[in-house]
């Protein structure tokens, strides 16, 4: 028979089969054996008994593998070892989902049970201060492994015991062999360290560390003459996986049991490990399933090399993702700024469309006008026509050719609705502000009156005109007069209109404003002046400021809305000077 | 020639057309009423010199066919386009199909009268060239030659020379000449035949 390393007997193992399963009947059987004190303590500790586990068996050839807890559970899965050999925590976690057979449990001390064999120590140094385990709380205490039986899980609940969350408890799991945590412990590496019982005692023995260095704290039953911080579990045992035949499985356990114990370890009946099973239910371990987070880690810590790329890929794809999102988030700005831009440009769509809609209404009207006013027009003036030749005395020549000229009048401003509509922009022409004043006073003087409103004027210089088309320009003033004049009637005020005309900072420009002292407008109407259809008023339409925006563009001018501090509203209207025109001429 | 000429007066709208009936006829103009491009085409007679009042919009044919086949049938109408809505492409293009005048309603009897008298001048002087053309269309060829001669301003001698025929028979030529062209002497009839030959 031949013991071999890990890595040794990996190797034999792989020349002495075609992968899968470890073959039986062609000789060879593989032990794997755990490991906690390295792989030379284990081999020579088992040496004798696997060499007459060898002798008895001669059809065999047994080779040994020295394994830790996360190699024999790995070796069981994959079916690549015979036999395994290892405390009762491991079998009863591989135990089930593998289906093992157990074939004998240890009695490494003739002292004791078979069933009360393993238990752990928390170990601290002789000198420290450490009395209870709660001090230990926060400070690094060493351990094999998280899942190590005669260690971490035996201890865990002993720990939790001390009324502590076990997250309080700074537990390094350093890994086998299990002699390099009392060195931690003795170097002051670790203020405390969780260990197999009998392990120190055993080293102590060996003259490799003193005993009396060390002291045991939640010290329970000594365990076979050695110190116990534990209650006792079962000794290690020896069991078969499923796919080694019935006969070989029967020779070996029928082998183990005959040992004499003289240089092989003894060997009883395997005993149960329902006490086991409970203690794992209690630390919520379930053998059929480790938790995620452990069997993650297991994993992580197999197959290192994949995660350090899995991690560096995570890292990747952590970074792309920011990146992304990043740049998601600016695209969504971009985006919500679009969004608003489409709806600004929806809005105005909808504003073009209902004066569209309007448009087409004063097309149909324009023609339709038209007639009637042209047949007024004639009347008026084929009667004047007559009257000239018959009695050019007549008083009703007056009126009658009146008639024909406001018949004229109306179809001149259905033409410029019209033209409006149609975006044939009004041939501009030079127009005296003040002459625009005094024809927009004119009309509204009834309603000043009425409400009680005083309108006045201060134009500087005097003869300031602007460039533009005067029915639309009078119909721009009028629109703002009647604004004003509406708010004073629904406010129930009176109060007064100023009007201001000036040249603008930009000499080809006027600046006209129109401030009232009614009130002002509601927020509400100031984030959306120019919306049509949506008229503060009770009655009308709401398109005087679409309307008078659209003939203002028309003729290049511009008109803002807001309100002046001394509560009314300030309109602000631009229009081209009357200079640029002769400018350009 | 200076007889007054009618009025044809095309619009669908009757209100509009009784107006403008009545200004004309205060205007001391014959109105004849069509209230469709059919009717007026299948009705005018295109041989008498008049003016047109014709709308733009009408139902059938409208306004634009009517002119083109006034145009076509070489009529001696001074065509007046009248519509609602004046706007500059559609005046160039009615002017440039021949168009006295383009008018926006409603229409001041002012500038209607204005328009007419263009109107009439032009049907005018389009009847009585044809009246010389077909006086001309009349002429032998002999004849033609000496009118076109004294339209140069030829004399009788020089005439007889260039046609090498008798003076004497120049002159009876140039007699009948004047007689069939409806000319009152020879100074008219080169003024008729200039008028034609251009």
């Amino acid at each position: 028979m031949a013991l071999l390393g890990p890595a040794a007997a990996a190797a034999a193992h792989a020349a002495s089969t075609d992968g899968g399963h470890a073959s039986v009947n062609a000789g060879d059987v593989t032990v794997g054996i755990l490991a906690p004190r390295g792989t030379a303590h284990t081999l020579e500790q088992w040496q004798a008994t696997l060499d007459a586990l060898d002798e008895s068996i001669p059809r065999i050839s047994i080779q040994a593998r020295a394994m830790t807890l996360d190699g024999i559970a790995a070796a069981v899965a994959q079916g690549q070892v015979d036999f395994v050999l290892t405390n009762p925590g491991q079998f009863v976690l591989l135990g089930t989902p593998y289906a093992l057979s157990w074939l004998a449990t240890l009695r490494s001390n003739p002292a004791n049970s078979a069933r009360a064999a393993l238990g752990s120590v928390l170990w601290v140094r002789a000198d420290s201060s450490y009395r209870r385990v709660e001090q230990l709380a926060e400070r690094r205490i060493a351990a094999v492994h998280e899942r190590a039986f005669g260690g971490y899980l035996l201890m865990r609940p002993e720990l939790q015991a001390a009324g502590m969350d076990i997250d309080a408890f700074e537990v390094d799991f350093v890994g086998y062999p299990v002699d390099a945590l009392i060195y931690q412990l003795r170097d002051g590496q670790a203020e405390a360290a969780i260990m197999p019982v009998c392990m120190l005692e055993q080293m102590a023995s060996e003259g490799l560390v003193k005993r009396s260095d060390f002291r045991a704290l939640a010290v329970d039953e000594p365990l076979g003459g050695c110190v116990s911080s534990t209650p006792a579990y079962p000794d290690w045992t020896f069991a078969a996986l499923p796919h080694v035949s019935e006969a070989l499985t029967g020779d070996m356990a029928r082998s183990l049991l005959a040992m004499d114990g003289e240089d092989t370890a003894r060997w009883g009946a395997p005993v149960s490990a329902a006490r086991v099973a409970t203690l794992f239910d209690d630390l919520a371990v379930h053998p059929l399933g480790e938790s995620l987070a452990t069997r993650l880690m297991d994993t992580l810590q197999r197959y290192w090399h994949y995660s350090v790329a899995a991690a560096v890929l995570l890292a990747l794809a952590l970074l792309y993702h920011a990146w992304l999102q990043r740049k998601a988030r600016r695209h969504g700005r971009a985006l919500e700024a679009t969004q608003l831009a489409l709806r600004e440009r929806e809005r105005e769509l909808a504003d073009a469309q209902s004066l569209n809609v309007s448009g087409e209404l004063a097309t149909t009207l324009a023609h339709e006008l038209n007639q009637p006013l042209a047949a007024i027009r004639h009347y008026a003036e084929g009667s004047v026509l007559r009257l000239q030749r018959e009695a050019p005395d007549s008083p009703l020549l007056e009126p009658l050719s009146r008639i024909g000229h406001e018949a004229d009048r109306g179809a001149g401003i259905i033409d410029q609705a019209r033209q409006w509509v149609r975006r044939d922009a009004p041939t501009p022409e030079r127009l005296s502000l003040h002459g625009l004043f005094d024809h927009v006073r004119a009309l509204a003087q009834p309603r000043l009156q009425r409400l009680d409103v005083s309108l006045t004027r201060s134009i500087a210089p005097d003869d300031l005109g602007v460039l533009g088309n005067r029915l639309a320009m009078e119909q721009v003033l009028g629109n703002l007069i009647g604004n004003s004049l509406d708010a004073f009637e629904a406010a129930r005020r009176n109060g007064w209109i100023q009007i201001d005309a000036r040249r603008a900072a930009d000499p080809d420009r006027v600046t006209l404003t129109v401030r009232d002292n009614a009130g002002g407008f509601s927020p509400e109407r100031l984030a959306r002046p120019f919306m049509p259809l949506d008229s503060t008023r009770a009655q009308g339409m709401g398109l005087g400021l679409v309307i008078t925006r659209r003939l203002l563009q028309r003729q290049g001018g511009e008109i803002t809305v807001g309100n002046h501090a001394d509560g009314g509203a300030a309109i602000t209207v631009q229009m081209p000077a009357a200079e640029s025109l002769e400018a350009a001429q | 020639m200076s007889e007054t000429l009618a009025v044809h007066l095309v619009d669908d709208d009757a209100g509009v057309a009784e107006a403008c009936r009545y200004l004309l006829e205060g205007l001391g103009l014959a109105v004849i009423d069509w209230r469709s491009g059919e009717d007026f085409l299948a009705g005018v007679n295109l041989e008498e010199p008049a003016a047109v009042l014709l709308d733009m919009r009408l139902p059938g044919i409208d306004g634009k066919a009517v002119h083109e086949r006034l145009q076509a049938a070489d009529a001696c109408l001074g065509v007046i386009i009248l519509t609602g809505h004046g706007d500059v492409d559609m005046a160039v293009e009615s002017m440039k199909r021949g168009a006295v005048d383009f008018l926006q309603k409603p229409v001041g009897a002012e500038a209607l009268d204005r328009a007419l008298a263009s109107a009439f001048a032009r049907a005018r002087q389009c009847a009585g060239d044809r009246r010389i053309r077909d006086y001309a269309a009349a002429l032998s060829e002999r004849e033609r030659e000496i009118a076109r001669r004294v339209s140069q301003g030829l004399t009788n001698r020089e005439i007889a020379e260039a046609l090498h025929i008798a003076v004497r028979t120049v002159e009876v030529h140039r007699s009948r000449v004047v007689e069939k062209m409806g000319a009152a002497n020879s100074a008219e009839l080169a003024a008729l035949w200039q008028r034609i030959e251009t």
